[in-house]
């Protein structure tokens, strides 16, 4: 199931959580674990299309540092608790070696903001695809 | 219609041909010969990492991502033409992983305009065999957020050709898609049993359901009405002139928000409008049975 993540720093969280499973920054520079959309609304708002399903493995050696840079802001501010970078270091570190469907380590703050496909349609976020004969 | 011009070596019956095709090297030791060889002047794409279809290609096939450990790799063809699936599962074997993913799919034109997918959750599953595909290996969208770009910009006159078999789910909605710039969705389809419209572009061009595996072909004359084939039938319903395509993507384009559940042996973009007979001789060349 696909869930749209709201995600202001968009690109550099989706290379971020790349980096749990290729941790080495020169192979697959580009690339990312989830895509990056902004929505049609004015100013359009960026989000991450999760896929609920995708999974990974931990690398041994996976770095959190992209991840906690990006919730600090949140946790400054207050929407998330003071612990939130620090359990979720040891959460990964739990983790290392091991398979992670990636969804489940989001801040259940991002899932209660996140929507689906069909509700970011009904709201005129997403470009309507349907086409009728 | 423009039938496409033949070189002196189709001469010979391109079924007969078709026969040493997947047997390696023909008898007396002759050189590779591909089954698309006779078009490939007319062909400006052609992305089948399963098989290759043109002596002119002697590159790689693909780039997986096993799903396990997110290694990646890259794999040619064997001597018989076919994808080495057996290089692939010894890949897959090593890493301790069941699965794997397309990152690139090389064009056998050489362009350069290989189909890539940089985000991991969007690459399309990899398959080492399909009934439906005479047990070949394909790409399989198993979710509608899975795509592939490409970035030729189509244009008039075209045909696209696609060798599919879909899940057999409503939400197969789009396996080829179109966008504009770098992530402007435009709403164009083909697409195998989707419900009551199985090609659209600018308009209805058919609304008849497609065969389960089968070859489509969608073509666009330099004027007037697209046409629609379905394993060598003609199944237009609605004369509709509008529309060029842009560019095209495999299943979810960017910035879309679906592609298809589908299972793809090949994509080829043509330069030019297929008549009724090339469609019926690459029919005979490429039926899903005897891939």
């Amino acid at each position: 199931m696909i869930r749209f993540v709201p995600a202001s720093q968009g690109e550099p969280l989706t290379r971020a959580l790349w980096r749990l499973a290729v941790p080495d920054p020169e192979t697959g520079a580009t690339d990312k674990m989830f895509e990056v959309i902004d929505d049609l609304q004015t100013p359009s708002q960026r989000w991450l299309m999760v896929d609920t399903t995708f999974t990974i493995r931990v690398h041994e050696q996976a770095v959190l540092d992209g991840i906690a840079d990006i919730l600090q802001p949140w946790i400054e501010q207050g929407y998330l608790p003071a612990d939130t970078n620090t359990n979720l270091a040891v959460f990964v570190e739990s983790k290392r070696g091991e398979m992670l469907t990636v969804y489940d380590a989001f801040p259940q703050l991002f899932k209660d903001m996140s929507k689906t496909t069909q509700q970011m349609i009904d709201a005129g976020w997403l470009a309507n695809p349907e086409v009728t004969p | 219609m423009t039938h496409l011009p033949r070189s002196p070596s189709q001469l010979v019956n391109p079924l007969a041909r078709q026969r040493f095709i997947g047997y390696g090297t023909a008898p007396g030791g002759a050189a590779f010969v591909g089954a698309l060889d006779a078009y490939a002047s007319s062909i400006s794409r052609l992305w089948c990492p399963g098989r290759r279809l043109l002596s002119s290609w002697a590159g790689n096939a693909a780039t997986l991502r096993e799903t396990t450990g997110s290694t990646e790799q890259t794999f040619g063809y064997g001597a018989d033409g076919y994808l080495n699936t057996t290089a692939i599962a010894s890949f897959l074997a090593g890493a301790g992983a069941s699965a794997a993913a397309h990152k690139v799919i090389f064009d056998q034109k050489a362009s350069g305009d290989d189909l890539t997918q940089t985000t991991a959750a969007s690459q399309p599953l990899y398959v080492s065999s399909h009934s439906g595909f005479n047990n070949r290996a394909c790409i399989h969208l198993d979710t509608v957020s899975k795509g592939m770009p490409s970035t030729l910009d189509i244009a008039r006159p075209y045909s696209i050709l696609v060798i599919e078999d879909d899940d057999g789910t409503p939400s197969s909605l789009r396996t080829i898609t179109a966008y504009s710039g770098t992530s402007t969705f435009e709403n164009n389809l083909i697409c195998a049993n989707r419900s009551g419209l199985s090609a659209f572009r600018g308009g209805v061009v058919s609304t008849t359901s497609t065969a389960a595996a089968c070859v489509e072909i969608f073509t666009g004359p330099s004027s007037g009405n697209h046409a629609f084939y379905c394993n060598g039938t003609d199944i237009t319903t609605t004369g509709t002139a509008s529309g060029d395509w842009r560019k095209l993507a495999v299943g979810r384009a960017p910035g879309g928000s679906e592609g298809a559940i589908t299972k793809l042996f090949a994509v080829i973009v043509f330069n030019t409008a297929l008549s009724a007979g090339d469609v019926t001789a690459l029919q005979a060349i490429l039926a899903p049975a005897s891939l």
